[in-house]
């Protein structure tokens, strides 16, 4: 992973460097900016406009070579994501505007509610409902599961997951992103994973799932 | 919570840890980066022709500032000189036009209902205008090259 911002080339003026760069992060930020903007054509604006932001303060040297690259990136691609998300919200209720952070991002929520649980079962049956239930269908339906599920839970668990698994950052650098206590993003994940783990094994037996590992 | 073998639970949390990685992992569209490079070439563009205009603005803020600043100082030196017999005699028509100053600076004053002498308010808009020089030069020039 490109971490040295000598090697990113945009002090030097070398555009390969730059490209080799946004080539190694542009799907893993996709993801991120995806997760909060829900919508892949805005995730995608977002994401330019974060690599422009990226490219414009290493350019005007305002990037400190203290702290990590990666970090620093994807603290640029969360925030751009919430900003546009906030002015898109701003835009659809124009009286009415809110504070994202306030409205989805408050702890204590319900992780999950009973009916969206009982929905993604639900559409999983109905999708493989014609087909004979061989095992070899499970592991499909179980991915399926995880999709929706992943799509099902509130932002402020989907983000976290994502930084964690998708842009492998650590503990201490999510909670310094999202300025939250390091328990509670060990605690978000925990439970998202907990949650999962509790459907998945309310319609499959853990036999079933573990043949395919 | 569900209790499970510790070697079963790992395999489960394996499981399930790739099964999260799979269903978050999106691809942007191929033409991203192709996109992403134009625009930072469009952005060089208009920087370049951004920093010609600033440079051009530059000039003309420091040229006026350099202009009033140069205007006072020679206004209040021959208000000063006009004081001295030998100095009028010799430029006539440096009587006409402090009298012509110190009406219209009085007048002016008026206006605001203040009544200050010549000196002082020349030396009050001098003032205004160092600060100001200052502030201009602060904005434009001095934090520019502090990084």
């Amino acid at each position: 992973m490109t971490e040295n911002i000598d090697e990113i080339g945009i002090e030097s003026g070398n555009s390969e460097s730059f490209t080799k760069f946004v080539e190694e992060y542009k799907n893993k930020a996709y993801s991120l900016s995806l997760r909060i903007l829900k919508n892949p054509q805005e995730a995608e604006d977002s994401l330019q406009e974060s690599f422009l932001k990226l490219y414009k303060s290493i350019r005007e040297k305002k990037f400190e070579k203290k702290s990590k690259m990666s970090t620093y990136f994807y603290t640029i691609v969360y925030n751009t994501a919430l900003d546009n998300y906030k002015k898109t919200r701003a835009k659809s209720f124009n009286i009415f505007s809110f504070d994202v952070n306030e409205a989805f991002f408050k702890e204590g929520d319900e992780l999950f509610r009973q009916n969206d649980e009982e929905k993604i079962l639900d559409e999983i049956r109905l999708k493989y409902h014609s087909e004979t239930p061989e095992n070899k269908l499970v592991q499909k339906e179980i991915s399926d599961v995880i999709k929706k599920y992943l799509l099902t839970i509130p932002e402020h668990y989907s983000v976290v997951l994502n930084m964690f698994y998708i842009n492998e950052l650590s503990y201490d650098e999510i909670s310094g992103i999202l300025k939250l206590p390091v328990g509670t993003v060990k605690n978000r994940i925990f439970r998202a994973k907990e949650k999962l783990k509790e459907i998945i094994l309310k319609k499959y037996s853990l036999k079933e799932v573990l043949m395919y590992v | 919570m569900f209790k499970m073998e510790n070697h079963n639970e790992n395999n489960f949390n394996n499981f399930l840890e790739s099964g999260i990685k799979n269903s978050l992992n999106d691809n942007i569209s191929e033409r991203f980066t192709e996109r992403l490079l134009n625009e930072i070439r469009l952005f060089e563009k208009f920087e370049k022709e951004d920093s010609k205009t600033d440079k051009f603005v530059k000039r003309i803020i420091l040229g006026s500032v350099t202009f009033l600043l140069s205007a006072l100082i020679a206004i209040s030196y021959v208000l000063i000189k006009k004081q001295s017999e030998s100095f009028v005699s010799k430029y006539q028509f440096v009587e006409d036009i402090s009298s012509f100053l110190e009406l219209y600076i009085q007048k002016f004053l008026n206006i605001f209902g203040l009544s200050l002498s010549t000196e002082s308010f020349i030396l009050t808009i001098l003032t205004i205008l160092f600060l100001f020089a200052i502030f201009i030069s602060d904005k434009f020039y001095i934090k520019k090259t502090r990084i």
